[in-house]
């Protein structure tokens, strides 16, 4: 009885829709190096690691209504132990080494920042988020001698795997499999009683406490875990580039993250993929025909978007218009918004 | 040891007085319309190489006093214009608080964006004001009068504000917009809400303007350098405490020499102190050190 609750729940057709789109796009993804050129390749690589830190964005703001600015901080820890482990001072390039000492590093510092940052809700948390993000960058920038201040790290070795070097192909289909690893285990925990209890805790946080919830305990746990997923991405960034300096902490860096997931819609659970793709395709339209207009373009993009849609971003456009044109076609999907 | 000190707290002065007007801006919005707005700190930018960008091609090296200061008060009023129209084309539009931050910072982003396309990146500098206004002495320092000017500046303003807010009709319709969040209760009673904010937004605009015109002279405008307008306006704000004029010269007196001194002494841990002390503020008093309790 028991094992067969969570197969009930879900309605077989619907399931096999979705899981037949994600496989579908899985193997889209994976054919197309094989068609086009290795700057569309390094472009959708981007996107693909761009979708973790977003996630963790979407997570704080669906499920706690806060605006996570702090993303850069992991993506520069993760950058920068592999610029010090695999570059300046060279150890090893091993992923699989290189990926959980990262991880580790990551849950660590978010446990702790998350001590200090997460106690207020609201502008406290962004600002606080802001801040901590300057006064990384401020660290990085000023210890000269061993980060190498404004010029960063470059000259980073190339991954291996098992002791075996990565080709440019082969590093493809890491970042391929640590992001869709990531959105799978998203998709798993969104549905997991850990985030029904964040959403207890955000509907009214008294009364979340008073049925036994370890209230800031959790809200700590979600700051891990969207830092998380941001420093894994943070070492495969560091790799893509073969470079790593400053402005992988600066808050502007960290805002892109935000903006991104809200261009993509926070309403849905593809927003944060719908927007990776939005906001890389757009930096790459706009800076290729009007470079100097880029944060004017994409500044006052956000701030339309978030007057006109809200939360329901690009998505919530598409599906409205979807809807629209396919009458009748069942399009609904399970929001982690309130009233829906 | 005494002369020491007051060297740090001299030297501290520009960051004071600039952190002063800038976090008054940001709380004052946050206090009288309980909205979110992070685009003060593109203000600030936008104020800076104004300035900067005037004060060469009106006067060059020669300094006249009264010119200079027809300069910050035409930065004061592009300040001024630019919030009011960032509230009348976004920020009038934005329900929640989620959405004010997202929206605001975006906006901040874009007014970056507006002084690269204008000025360019490269930091620009305008120092005649601060060189032609010669030193003083006090107690065997020598400080700026330019210090002493921006500080005097900053207070004098402050204080009228508070004369304002606390002695004037107008000023009491200020106070009781702030008073109920919703604000039917002061609409009811016949206070325009609608000139109440802009006015808000109008004096803030003045405020984080003339924030980067006085600081101009000193650090020159550079491109980049909001964020850090922008992490000191804000944690004075979380340490003195939403919308109290005493909070914020307080605060900006506390993070001012903080920074200063860190600056000397531990030049990595010159913005991670500022941080420090909020943290250390938000556990011993949520609502800063001369705050009511608000309602965020």
């Amino acid at each position: 009885m028991g094992a067969n609750t969570r197969t009930d729940r879900m309605l077989p057709s619907q399931f096999d829709d979705k899981l037949i789109a994600a496989i579908g796009l899985t193997l889209l993804a994976a054919l197309i190096p094989f068609f086009v050129s290795e700057y569309v390749r390094t472009l959708i690589q981007r996107c693909l690691l761009w979708i973790p830190p977003i996630f963790g964005v979407y997570f704080i703001y669906s499920l706690l209504r806060q605006v996570h600015f702090a993303q850069s901080i992991f993506i520069g820890l993760g950058s920068y132990i592999v610029a010090f482990l695999a570059g300046k001072y060279f150890l090893t390039s091993e992923l699989l080494i290189l990926l959980p000492l990262s991880l580790l590093a990551c849950v660590v510092v978010a446990y702790v920042l998350g001590i200090f940052i997460m106690r207020r809700t609201g502008f406290y948390f962004a600002i606080m988020g802001i801040a901590v993000t300057m006064v990384f960058w401020s660290l990085v920038y000023k210890m000269r001698q061993i980060t190498g201040g404004s010029d960063g790290i470059s000259d980073i070795k190339n991954p291996t795997l098992l002791g075996i070097q990565l080709s440019e192909q082969g590093f493809y289909y890491i970042c391929l499999l640590i992001s869709v690893g990531l959105i799978v285990l998203m998709y798993r925990i969104l549905h997991s009683p850990f985030s029904m209890q964040l959403k207890a805790i955000r509907g009214d946080l008294q009364k979340a406490e008073s049925i036994g919830i370890p209230v800031h305990q959790m809200r700590r746990l979600a700051f891990v875990v969207a830092g998380a997923n941001a420093g894994l991405s943070g070492v495969l960034l560091a790799f893509l580039y073969n470079y790593v300096g400053p402005t992988s902490f600066a808050w502007e860096f960290g805002a892109q993250f935000v903006q991104a997931a809200i261009i993509g819609g926070v309403n849905y659970f593809v927003g944060p993929i719908v927007g990776a793709f939005a906001f890389v395709g757009l930096e790459f339209l706009v800076s290729t025909w009007f470079p100097n207009l880029w944060e004017i373009v994409i500044g006052v993009t956000v701030a339309l978007v978030v007057v006109t849609v809200g939360e329901e971003g690009v998505t919530g456009i598409a599906k409205n218009l979807l809807g629209r044109v396919f009458k009748g076609a069942n399009l609904k999907e399970r929001t982690y918004s309130d009233g829906k | 040891m005494l002369s020491t000190c007051l060297r740090y707290v001299l030297n501290s002065l520009p960051v004071v007085s600039y952190v002063i007007l800038l976090s008054f801006s940001y709380s004052f919005i946050l206090y009288i319309c309980g909205r979110v707005s992070l685009t003060f700190a593109g203000i600030y930018l936008v104020g800076a190489y104004a300035t900067v960008s005037l004060g060469m091609a009106l006067m060059g090296n020669n300094m006249s006093f009264a010119g200079f200061i027809g300069i910050l008060l035409l930065a004061c009023l592009l300040g001024a214009a630019m919030l009011v129209a960032s509230y009348l084309c976004f920020e009038r539009f934005l329900k929640t608080d989620v959405h004010r931050m997202v929206a605001t910072s975006s906006l901040l982003v874009a007014s970056r964006g507006l002084v690269k396309v204008i000025w360019g990146t490269t930091p620009v500098t305008y120092s005649a004001p601060f060189l032609s206004m010669g030193v003083s002495e006090i107690a065997g320092n020598i400080v700026p009068n330019y210090y002493l000017f921006m500080l005097a500046v900053a207070l004098l303003l402050m204080l009228a504000l508070s004369y304002f807010l606390n002695r004037t009709c107008w000023g009491m319709r200020f106070r009781a917009s702030s008073l109920d969040g919703e604000r039917t209760m002061a609409q009811a009673c016949g206070v325009n809400q609608n000139v109440v904010t802009l006015m808000t937004f109008a004096i803030a605009g003045v405020l984080a303007g003339l924030a980067g015109g006085l600081y101009a002279p000193i650090a020159g405008a550079a491109y980049g350098s909001e964020g850090n307008a922008l992490l000191l306006a804000a944690l004075s704000v979380i340490i003195g405490g939403v919308g109290s004029i005493g909070g914020a010269v307080l605060a900006a007196f506390i993070v001012g020499i903080a920074r200063a001194v860190a600056a000397i002494k531990m030049p990595v841990l010159e913005l991670a102190v500022p941080f420090i002390i909020a943290s250390i503020t938000l556990m011993l008093r949520p609502f800063g050190l001369w705050g009511k309790e608000f309602r965020y």
